[in-house]
């Protein structure tokens, strides 16, 4: 074989092995450019469910601790049920009442309603429809109330003073008013809750039903506000009804083992 | 190819003279006909100052008749005719030409300076330029050259002007044709503007087209010049074949 040959062999093999090992960088350098942004990714990702369980931590923290400050305290402390209430407290107590409450459980002139579209077969989305414009509705009434809006505002602005409720909380005695008065403060699910047990201790189904509604309102996924519910309507004869609101709950939220068994000792 | 080829073989032929350099060619003749005593050119080996000196020496002979002039292409092989320069001592002026300078020693060196100091000679050096700094930049001497001209490597424009005016001169029309810009920026590229080794390379490249002309003609283009073929000729002369 010629030298000149040979050389134009070498000149190829060159030519290959140089954009071969471009090739092979530019690979290189694409496989961890895209390792590095994908890292990057799952830090931010990692970061993110990092933050939103610390913020959720500190939810439950500060519910732990308003618990707590609750429940030891309204132990601990025996109070004198007209007292420390001051008049205009028990006002804006009967306005927060009146105006912010709304009960979002579903009367049972609705759900007969319900059942009735269902068997008519009616589509689902109306009914979503429905409760839509119910809930703005009720976002309405309650932005429309500004005397509510500044008591909650109040309470928000001033840190100091709902401190010193806090304190005053502490001090009054394990009363009905004074749980009253602690929810319309600061209106609270557990709280509410417990003001219906009392009144259902009390045999008083009406006002606790009352109370549910108000619960329920807070944190309507929770089962105990409806099974409360369904036990007062029993305990007023209303089992039909008590049945409706119980199916009513399966059906929006799901099984749910109480719920079932109460539904289940009703029929 | 083959006569193509013998265009760019390494020798000083002045027929095949490129003017390359006609702004340095003008201030060197200036300077000459001024009678300056000492005129210094330098610059890197293969940049084209031997066929510079020879062709303004060429010029010369044909204009000047009043003047003598002597070219001494390498004073350590021509030391007998450097060392009658001193011994001819007269009113006439003369030019001398000395190529390849930084073969003088330095007692040459100081015998030519006192030489132009004291008699009317002008003294046309060449070298390479660290030779140049070394030697001919000593205080004593370098306060008498009145010309110093450094010859630049040639740029790209000057690379195709070079080969297509070499090739046109010589009736190679439909080679020069074949030249495109990309071939230029590869010359240029592995030549860095040196003349003798663009020379060389040119002269590598239409052997190796030659050959494949001749044995695989299907892989030779009639229309243009492969850069295939040149890098080749750069591998070779290189030695990147072994």
């Amino acid at each position: 074989m010629h030298r000149y040959e040979e050389l134009e062999k070498l000149y190829y093999k060159k030519k290959y092995i140089k954009y071969g090992t471009i090739g092979s960088l530019i690979f290189i350098i694409l496989i961890v450019s895209y390792y590095f942004f994908n890292r990057d990714i799952e830090n931010k990702k990692v970061v993110k469910i990092k933050q939103t369980e610390n913020n959720y931590t500190k939810k439950v923290e500060k519910k732990k601790i308003i618990k707590k400050v609750t429940k030891k305290d309204f132990e601990k402390v025996k109070v004198d049920k007209e007292s420390n209430l001051k008049k205009e407290e028990i006002k804006e107590v009967a306005v927060i009442q009146k105006l912010v409450l709304y009960p979002i459980f579903p009367d049972i002139n609705e759900l007969l309603a319900k059942e009735k579209a269902k068997k008519e077969g009616a589509d689902k989305k109306v009914v979503e429809k429905e409760n839509k414009i119910k809930k703005e509705q009720i976002k309405e009434k309650t932005l429309n109330n500004n005397e509510t809006i500044k008591i909650t505002d109040n309470t928000n602005k001033d840190k100091k003073e709902s401190k010193k409720i806090e304190i005053v909380v502490k001090e009054k005695k394990d009363s009905l008013n004074n749980l009253i008065h602690f929810y319309n403060i600061t209106p609270d699910y557990e709280t509410a809750i417990k003001i219906s047990k009392i009144y259902l201790k009390e045999n008083n189904y009406k006002e606790a039903i009352e109370w549910l509604k108000k619960a329920n309102k807070l944190i309507p996924e929770n089962y105990e506000s409806w099974y409360l519910f369904a036990k007062s309507l029993v305990k007023l004869g209303k089992t039909k009804e008590a049945k409706r609101v119980l199916v009513a709950y399966l059906n929006n939220y799901g099984a749910n083992p109480k719920i079932e068994q109460l539904l289940r000792s009703l029929k | 190819m083959e006569a193509v080829k013998e265009l760019f073989k390494d020798k000083i032929d002045m027929n095949l003279y490129v003017p390359l350099f006609q702004k340095v060619e003008i201030d060197l003749s200036y300077g000459i006909y001024e009678k300056e005593k000492l005129i210094l050119i330098y610059g890197e080996a293969g940049n084209g100052k031997s066929f510079l000196m020879r062709k303004i020496y060429q010029t010369l002979q044909e204009k000047y008749e009043d003047f003598e002039i002597y070219f001494i292409s390498n004073p350590f092989e021509e030391e007998e005719e450097l060392d009658n320069l001193f011994v001819l001592k007269s009113d006439i002026h003369r030019v001398v030409f000395i190529d390849e300078a930084q073969t003088l020693n330095e007692e040459k060196i100081e015998r030519l300076r006192m030489l132009a100091d004291n008699y009317p000679y002008t003294l046309v050096l060449a070298t390479h330029e660290k030779e140049a700094r070394k030697i001919f930049m000593k205080k004593h001497f370098a306060t008498r050259i009145n010309y110093s001209i450094n010859l630049q490597p040639l740029n790209l424009e000057k690379i195709d002007l070079f080969i297509t005016s070499k090739l046109i001169q010589n009736d190679f029309s439909n080679v020069a044709v074949m030249f495109k810009k990309s071939n230029f920026k590869l010359i240029y590229k592995l030549t860095k503007g040196n003349l003798r080794e663009i020379n060389r390379l040119m002269y590598k490249t239409f052997d190796i087209i030659d050959y494949f002309k001749k044995h695989y003609p299907h892989k030779v283009s009639s229309d243009k010049i492969d850069n295939k073929y040149i890098e080749m000729a750069y591998m070779d002369l290189k030695g990147i074949y072994a």
